[in-house]
């Protein structure tokens, strides 16, 4: 698995000077096999960080490498893949030929079978159900499913569970380590819920307010594998209020 | 056989309606003796549609021939207009207005040039469906081709898809809901087109029987022809929308 080094990274919207920044000199290394999550308040620039990692967006200074690769030769070899906020599955299609897709895009790649990947994320059954059947939750786990067709050595997950109510939530989050434990695979996970990240994470980036900076790096030392009953600890808690006092 | 039976029930509405206006219809022709050149009753109808049944039948046929034909250039035509708009801004830019420009000039004002040009057998009037169908299509064509959600996009991209395979794959389909309330509306535009094209200069075609009926003031066969080409178009109309149940099934 590589490692993710992000290095003075900055963009601005806007003719240079204009003072649109969204983002100011983050630097930070994802080292293999972590789970790190990206933490910060709303607007501050996680999204569009996670897309100049994922070359969806370009930064205006700065680098990004993936190993020894840029973001987009990282994305040509199939390094990454993607959740997004929404499912983004296409409604015309059922759970199976969703989770198909990238094979239509890309043949001839080693990849996973989509069935076998709907019983990973606990979707057996539904694979003759079309998007619109479903919850919010299950259309993301669906999504998950579709992002480990091509074994990708990295996750880049934006917000996948803000939609979902809180009980999903926690419950996805759970699924989400047994899944990773299962597969192996790096994750570079970007949410607004400090709760969310402690439970997931082997560290926290803490970005301030906009323009959006590295505020703190938190370690999370608690033990895996993790279930709910965690969220009660003391040493949870300590790191969340940690992280929290660096937001505000 | 509920779907039969709700139907049934759905469909009784309008058919008493129906029959009562037929009656009440009848029985004023019948009770102030109108003129048939003015109001025919509906039973002298009757009989002018089964006395001629074989020529409305023929040149009903021959305009629904035209308007479909205009329908399917029209909005193929159309399409694959959009699709390039689409892919292209300065074609978009530069040509855009000119498709505007068509829809605003009526069309019965230059279907004498059209004749003129493209003879006063079929041809002219499939240009003419053609040209009204056209617009309607392109507009929500463009509209639901690009109507695409933004992180659809960001994972094609990131799967490094093609602009075609998102065409194909994401574009395309995701605009047949958009298409098809279009194409409702265009196939009865088609017909107009068709039949306007007829007043203005044919040999056959309903639009010809209506002229020259009305010139012989044989009313009753001139309403004979209306309700013909009605319900033709009424039974192009239920096609496209039977086909868009069948495609747009999400």
């Amino acid at each position: 698995m590589p490692e993710i080094t992000v290095q003075g990274i900055g963009k601005s919207f806007g003719p240079p000077g204009t003072g649109a920044a969204a983002l100011e000199n983050v630097s930070f290394s994802a080292r293999p096999g972590e789970f790190v999550c990206i933490v910060g308040p709303s607007g501050c620039g996680k999204t569009t960080l996670l897309k100049i990692i994922g070359d969806l967006a370009t930064a205006t200074q700065g680098s990004v490498r993936i190993g020894s690769l840029s973001p987009q030769q990282a994305r040509r070899e199939g390094v990454f893949s993607w959740v997004f906020q929404t499912p983004v599955l296409l409604p015309w299609r059922d759970l199976i030929r969703n989770v198909a897709l990238p094979l239509e895009i890309q043949k001839g790649r080693r990849a996973r079978d989509p069935e076998a990947l709907l019983q990973l994320v606990g979707l057996k059954g539904f694979e003759h159900h079309r998007p619109a059947q479903l919850s919010g939750g299950m259309q993301q786990r669906a999504a998950l499913a579709r992002a480990l067709t091509f074994y990708p050595q990295i996750l880049l997950m934006d917000e996948p569970f803000a939609a979902v109510d809180e009980f999903t939530r926690t419950a996805l989050n759970v699924e989400l380590l047994r899944i990773c434990r299962e597969v192996e695979v790096n994750v570079l996970f970007v949410t607004h819920s400090i709760a969310e990240a402690v439970f997931l994470a082997d560290r926290i980036i803490v970005l301030s307010r906009r323009p959006g900076t590295v505020k703190a790096i938190v370690e999370v030392p608690l033990p895996r594998p993790r279930d709910n009953s965690i969220r009660a600890s003391q040493d949870f808690r300590e790191i969340a209020q940690c992280v929290e006092s660096n937001i505000s | 056989m509920r779907r039969i039976k709700y139907f049934l029930t759905a469909a009784s509405w309008p058919l008493a309606s129906f029959a009562i206006f037929i009656a009440v219809w009848q029985l004023a022709v019948q009770a102030f003796h109108f003129d048939k050149v003015i109001l025919p009753a509906p039973l002298d109808v009757v009989i002018a549609a089964a006395h001629n049944f074989r020529r409305l039948m023929t040149e009903t046929g021959i305009t629904m021939t035209e308007s479909v034909l205009g329908f399917l250039a029209g909005a193929g035509g159309a399409f694959l207009l959009a699709v390039i708009f689409i892919h292209s801004r300065p074609v978009q830019r530069s040509v855009y207005p000119y498709a505007i420009a068509l829809k605003s000039t009526p069309l019965i004002a230059i279907a004498p040039l059209l004749i003129l040009w493209f003879g006063n057998g079929m041809l002219s009037k499939v240009v003419m469906s053609a040209m009204v169908a056209f617009f309607p299509v392109l507009v929500s064509s463009v509209a639901g081709l690009t109507a695409v959600d933004e992180a659809m996009l960001d994972l094609m991209n990131s799967l490094s898809a093609s602009w075609l395979q998102i065409l194909l794959k994401v574009r395309i389909p995701n605009s047949l809901p958009y298409l098809f309330a279009s194409l409702k509306i265009a196939s009865s535009m088609a017909v107009v087109g068709a039949v306007i094209g007829e007043f203005t200069g044919s040999t056959s075609g309903i639009g010809h029987l209506l002229t020259t009926s009305s010139y012989y003031l044989d009313t009753p066969v001139v309403f004979a022809g209306v309700i013909f080409i009605t319900l033709a178009g009424l039974l192009f109309f239920g096609l496209v929308a039977l086909t868009e149940k069948k495609v747009v099934s999400w």
